[in-house]
């Protein structure tokens, strides 16, 4: 299990390019310890109980999120901000704000990830010292059972870290074709990076359809941008992975 | 700390933007009238200055994009100015780091106008 999902996690740094290969891309530890206490603006509380007395103003949903987000609680601002372009769909800061936190959020899970599988290798891979448990010695010295519930739990986390991550590219993956769709032509010229964010969080995703489509239209609007080459190099390489495997 | 927005002229074609406190829809309604008036009336760069800024939403970085937009029919640029952690992660989270350049000081700033590359997204 330990094996399959460290490959699992590998591939997916690989083949999604989980992480974001292309310059720029890193996201970094942008959720923690974001934004800072504050005693002026409508608070969390206050927005709560706004949404209760009117949960049909999305006005509340939106304050709610900011109010988080002056929090530093980016993944809680997630769901109100959701509600919120629900009923506004054509809030284009909203969505573009929205799929930034779910980018953020893949990106925590990565970590999250990356922590659980270094602390698996540490109790699988470093364990070589151990007496072995099949050996009298072992059973009555080695420590098997504790790594084995160790691992089991870390196993359980590095499979919640990559559904994780799954989840919130898929998720950015709807938000920034909404913000494309909301977008009118005339600013798509303006706006290159919805197209970049779509491409990214889509391949990440596996949706490799939707992220050539993204960066080819990316690569029209912005052919002398700073990442065009890094997403020249990348096309070729996704349209190879959307080829059907020869048979052998 | 309350809005407070300032702007000051830097040189023919160049003003500083200065923010203070909180930006955002609620706490300074005003920021998202008055910062685009103020974009349209600089002929060419501008220095948005978040050094004393503790928070900005997601309107307000709307307001800003806009910005960039109307200033490029001028061949001009926007940039900002901060060294705060919490303020540059906001331009993280959005991607707008790579629309923006951002400078640690307004020295910085001031030194790299004209002679910065804007980073294009």
């Amino acid at each position: 299990m330990f094996v399959f999902l460290a490959v699992v996690f590998a591939l997916g740094y690989v083949i999604f390019n989980v992480g974001g290969s292309i310059p720029g891309t890193g996201l970094g530890d942008v959720l923690q310890g974001l934004g800072q206490q504050s005693s002026s603006g409508p608070s969390v509380g206050n927005s709560q109980d706004k949404i209760k007395d009117h949960p049909n103003d999305p006005t509340g949903y939106l304050q709610l999120a900011t109010a988080l987000q002056r929090e530093g609680r980016n993944s809680e601002a997630i769901q109100p901000l959701e509600r919120y372009v629900q009923m506004k769909p054509s809030d284009r800061d909203a969505l573009r704000q929205l799929g930034g936190l779910h980018l953020a959020q893949a990106r925590v899970y990565q970590e999250q990830g990356a922590v659980a599988q270094a602390q698996l290798t540490e109790i699988t891979g470093g364990d070589v010292l151990a007496p072995s448990t099949q050996s009298p010695f072992g059973q009555e010295f080695g420590n098997g059972q504790i790594s084995s519930l160790e691992s089991n739990k870390l196993n359980q986390q590095l499979n919640q870290a990559y559904l994780g991550i799954q989840q919130e590219y898929k998720d950015a993956t709807r938000v920034f074709e909404k913000l494309v769709a909301v977008t009118p032509d005339e600013l798509e010229a303006d706006e290159p990076l919805i197209f970049l964010q779509l491409g990214q969080a889509a391949q990440s995703a596996g949706e490799l359809k939707k992220a050539i489509a993204a960066y080819e239209r990316y690569l029209v609007i912005a052919p002398d941008s700073a990442s065009a080459p890094a997403v020249k190099a990348q096309l070729p390489q996704l349209r190879a992975a959307l080829k059907p495997a020869k048979k052998g | 700390m309350n809005f407070d927005i300032n702007t000051e002229q830097l040189g023919d074609s160049a003003y500083v933007i200065s923010l203070a406190g909180e930006v955002d829809l609620y706490t300074a309604p005003e920021s998202k009238q008055q910062l685009p008036q103020v974009i349209d009336q600089v002929a060419k760069d501008v220095l948005v200055d978040c050094s004393n800024t503790t928070f900005i939403d997601s309107t307000t970085l709307g307001v800003l994009v806009g910005g960039v937009k109307r200033l490029r029919t001028n061949e001009g640029q926007l940039s900002l100015v901060s060294s705060d952690r919490n303020i540059t992660k906001i331009f993280e989270i959005t991607g707008l780091d790579r629309v923006f350049t951002i400078y640690g000081s307004r020295d910085e700033a001031v030194a790299g106008l004209g002679s910065a590359t804007q980073p294009s997204a």
